[in-house]
């Protein structure tokens, strides 16, 4: 948040997905801004909204989702405007890279024809101009032989391939912000190291705002410079990855970072988080993170769901933070 | 339709032994060649036959077979071998445009049930219910005293029952393809709903329809014939081989070829058009 004027911000942001089960509030309450060039983390466990909310964004929500708050990228409202308006902004200003490359991309059409779709109907290149970019596009992402994998179909290339695939096709028409939905989860190790360095030469050249959805602490710490922590579907915590990291202000993120192996620092043995995620149909009143913390006491039970500020650019949803959390790595009745 | 749900399930890769497929591509040749068969009979039917279909020659009726009627002739003393050519036009016409009217109508209220989201689903579906709640023959037999006789109401008649089949296949498999992200990326393509379900959907789904379609016009014949027979499908003198069936039900113990010759016609078509569908399904599943 430096400039004014945020590239992205959403304000209140809540999705109610309609299941068998009944109605689910998966995400609520989020508000957050990016600026431009700016690459954001989004970190949580598995289920604590945030492919949802960034899905949400773009209006890719299953059928029968209801979203309100707002989401404002450029001036424009993108929450409630008809799919028409959203056309020209989806998969041109804002992109997407999908969690798994086996089903994000057709697996009846050629690589070639994907990616020459989105130039032709996006840009309105005709055929010949969208092969010939592609194939550049294909080079960009360090594809050793463009001409060939433009033939190919998705079953011929491997996990690493695809997900190349798929970043050229979100950089296809140079997008100012491209949301990553946990691109290197499908990947094994050595590939996810690749498709990192390669996401962010990519977004260093491009200048295009990223936000990096992501379980792993580390790789968001490589990649960004600010974090945003979620947690039961509200944002806990927030701020530059540094001082999140080395003083978090919410218990969750504390807790989060002990259950981490230390590479750097005094040898500690990771504490996981005792309990599990609170039913997502009949949450805890006040803050969702007290069933399993640490610290908490009656007062949490009734709490604000907004963030509260810490030191100026940071937030955090803990009225503990204040106060002081333990400290990192301090065992302090954690379970293990 | 056991054998199409099966298309769906993965085979591990390397399961199969090169003799079993050797075997299914045997099946396939001769599936098809029974196939093909027909058609070439059909549509060279007016060359191949040795005379008129409809030509009576009453002095010579129920003639068992010689040189001159390979066949023999029928009651009225037509040729039974020209009648079963001509006929496999009325059939395998009939047959294949039934099959795929209801597949074309299956298809898209299937696409549609599967994509467009709860209401519609649930009306497709519920209406599904229903006409599969009703006896088929009934239903048809319905059908066509509404729309009277004739060729485009055997074809409506049987397209309106037997699209179901088909609309469950395909929104089954759209329900999987659905989810999948490439329809996200799709939409971010800058694809609308209709052409992410007809460029992208579409084309992962269809296969399921036209292999359960191969096994389908033979159901289809059997139901035109069994028309036939009932005497409510294509009318008298057009050659057809449920009518020729019933002609020869009278003289069934002194001349059993007259029902026999149209009856096995329809059991070697039927074996040719399985073949041909359980190799496509082995190929689906590949």
């Amino acid at each position: 948040m430096v400039s004014a004027e945020p590239l992205l911000e959403v304000s209140d942001l809540a999705v109610t997905l309609h299941t068998p089960q009944g109605p689910l509030r998966a995400a609520e309450g989020v508000s957050f801004a990016v600026a431009a060039a700016e690459a954001v983390g989004l970190v949580g466990e598995s289920g604590s909204g945030k492919s949802v909310a960034m899905r949400a964004i773009l209006g890719l929500l299953p059928r029968g989702s209801t979203v309100s708050g707002s989401v404002r990228f450029a001036g424009r409202e993108l929450v409630g405007v008809a799919e028409r308006q959203l056309a020209p902004i989806r998969g041109r200003e804002i992109s997407m890279i999908f969690q798994d490359p086996m089903t994000a991309l057709n697996p009846i059409r050629r690589i070639g024809g994907q990616i020459g779709e989105v130039l032709r109907i996006q840009l309105g290149w005709n055929r010949r101009r969208a092969s010939a970019h592609a194939r550049e596009l294909l080079a960009r992402v360090e594809i050793a032989e463009p001409d060939r994998v433009l033939r190919q179909f998705p079953h011929q290339l491997s996990g690493g391939m695809r997900q190349r695939v798929l970043i050229a096709m979100a950089l296809a028409c140079q997008p100012r912000l491209i949301l990553c939905d946990e691109p290197t989860t499908a990947l094994d190790v050595t590939t996810q190291d690749q498709i990192l360095a390669l996401l962010r030469r990519a977004s260093d050249e491009s200048g295009a705002a990223m936000i990096f959805v992501s379980h792993d602490l580390a790789v968001v710490r490589q990649l960004c410079s600010r974090v945003l922590v979620m947690y039961a579907g509200r944002l806990v915590e927030m701020g530059p990855i540094g001082p999140v990291f080395a003083d978090p202000r919410h218990a969750y993120t504390a807790a989060l970072l002990r259950s981490l192996p230390a590479i750097d620092g005094p040898r500690q043995p990771p504490v996981s988080i005792g309990g599990e995620l609170p039913d997502r149909f009949r949450p805890p009143s006040g803050c969702r993170f007290r069933t399993r913390c640490t610290v908490a006491d009656d007062s949490c039970a009734s709490l604000p769901s907004t963030l509260l500020p810490v030191d100026g650019e940071r937030g955090s949803a803990c009225i503990h933070a204040a106060t002081g959390l333990p400290d990192r790595g301090a065992e302090s009745g954690v379970s293990r | 339709m056991s054998t199409v749900e099966t298309a769906i399930v993965a085979e591990p890769a390397g399961a199969e032994e090169p003799r079993g497929r050797r075997r299914r591509s045997v099946a396939l040749i001769v599936g098809t060649s029974i196939v093909g068969t027909y058609i070439l009979a059909a549509v060279l039917a007016p060359w191949l036959a040795p005379y008129d279909p409809l030509a009576q020659d009453v002095p010579n009726a129920l003639a068992a077979p010689s040189g001159s009627h390979p066949l023999g002739t029928d009651h009225l003393g037509r040729d039974v071998l020209s009648r079963l050519l001509h006929g496999s036009r009325v059939d395998l016409l009939l047959g294949m445009a039934a099959a795929g009217a209801a597949g074309v109508l299956g298809t898209v209220l299937g696409l549609v049930a599967g994509y467009a989201g709860r209401s519609v689903d649930v009306v497709v579906t519920r209406v599904m219910d229903v006409v599969q709640a009703l006896p088929g023959i009934v239903l048809l037999l319905v059908l066509l005293l509404v729309l009277g006789p004739g060729a485009g109401s055997i074809i409506a008649a049987l397209a309106l029952t037997g699209w179901v089949a088909y609309a469950r296949l395909v929104r089954a498999s759209v329900l999987v393809v659905r989810d999948q992200d490439f329809t996200s990326a799709a939409r971010l393509a800058g694809l609308g709903h209709p052409r992410v379900l007809f460029r992208h959907v579409l084309p992962n789904v269809w296969i399921q329809g036209v292999i359960y379609m191969t096994s389908d016009i033979v159901i289809i014949i059997g139901a035109i014939a069994a028309l036939g027979y009932l005497g409510i499908g294509i009318q008298a003198p057009t050659p057809e081989w449920g009518q020729m069936i019933y002609d020869g039900q009278a003289f069934l113990a002194s001349h059993w070829w007259l029902s026999a010759a149209p009856g096995l016609a329809i059991v070697v078509l039927g074996l040719g058009l399985a073949l041909v569908s359980d190799a496509l399904t082995d190929r689906a599943r590949r």
